[in-house]
């Protein structure tokens, strides 16, 4: 010992972190990173895993967004809503809805009638309505996310 | 007050990076979600990051940096469950959505959780050869 001291440059840590706690720190860092990763990836693009229409969508309920010169209607998907909430068309005319948020957004009835896939920021989807009543449809990513169509003569 | 040193410095910046990302992510998209709880959750995140830097840049006990550590790991699972359909609070996500910042956040939480880790086997290897027998 000389008697000097060495400046205080990087303040040391007080204690020791302990072996087990580096390691228990390394490993949930880890699985953590992986988990969000492999989930995020395993999601991207999946298809809904609940109220999944079980019959094939109608082939003739798909449509361009322009047909024949039906009346077309459009809904906008925005702040986690539709946009109009409520839409009423004549039987055989379309609507489209296009995404404007920028999170994933879908368009689903529970009974299968139609069943878009998962739309990006700007894509549309489009379909025409023949059947007179009343369709009730939502977004299967965010279910609270609701709208009606009813459908008159 | 001696100065922190230069990893816990960056630990932070990235649990500040990481709380700005998820007020941005407030502010842009999630406060129009009608989930209870869910924009809270945000700004929770974005509190506790920041108070995490405080912690780390001003507490020298190695647990301080448990604390932005802890954030960050919550972070990414929550991140990860947001994205499997038990959902966080309810609420769940597809993909790397809403993009870039979705993979953003990932990103800047994994990389302060990581420096954490760095930080932990430095400071201990350090602490370790300070006190070793000469």
């Amino acid at each position: 010992m000389d008697g000097r001291t060495p400046p205080p440059a990087a303040r040391p840590s007080i204690g020791t972190p302990g072996r087990v706690v580096t390691s228990a720190a390394a490993m949930i860092t880890l699985a953590a990173g992986a988990f969000a990763v492999g989930a995020a990836i395993g999601s991207d693009g999946a298809r809904p895993s609940i109220g999944q229409p079980a019959a094939p969508e109608p082939a003739d309920a798909e449509a361009g967004a322009a047909q024949g010169g039906s009346p077309v209607t459009e809904v906008a998907i925005a702040g986690f809503e539709f946009a109009p909430l409520d839409v009423t068309l004549e039987a055989g005319a379309s609507i489209t809805w296009t995404n404007d948020d920028d999170v994933v957004h879908n368009v689903f009835t529970a009974d299968g009638r139609f069943a878009s896939d998962d739309l990006r920021f700007g894509d549309s989807y489009s379909v025409t309505v023949d059947e007179v009543g009343t369709i009730d449809y939502y977004c299967d990513i965010h279910q609270f996310m609701r709208g009606t169509i009813t459908v008159v003569p | 007050m001696n100065r922190p040193t230069l990893l816990r410095v960056l630990i932070a910046f990235g649990s500040i990076l990481v709380g700005l990302v998820h007020l941005r992510l407030y502010v842009s998209t999630y406060r129009d979600v009608p989930v209870e709880h869910l924009g809270r959750a945000f700004v929770l995140n974005a509190v506790a990051a920041g108070v995490a830097a405080v912690i780390v840049l001003t507490v020298a006990q190695w647990w301080a940096v448990l604390v932005p550590l802890a954030v960050a790991n919550l972070t990414l699972i929550a991140f990860g469950l947001s994205r499997t359909r038990f959902g966080v609070l309810g609420f769940d996500e597809r993909g790397w959505t809403p993009s870039p910042d979705a993979a953003a956040a990932l990103a800047v939480e994994f990389a302060t959780a990581s420096l954490c880790v760095v930080a932990l086997v430095v400071e201990r290897h350090v602490s370790l050869r300070r006190w070793a027998p000469s």
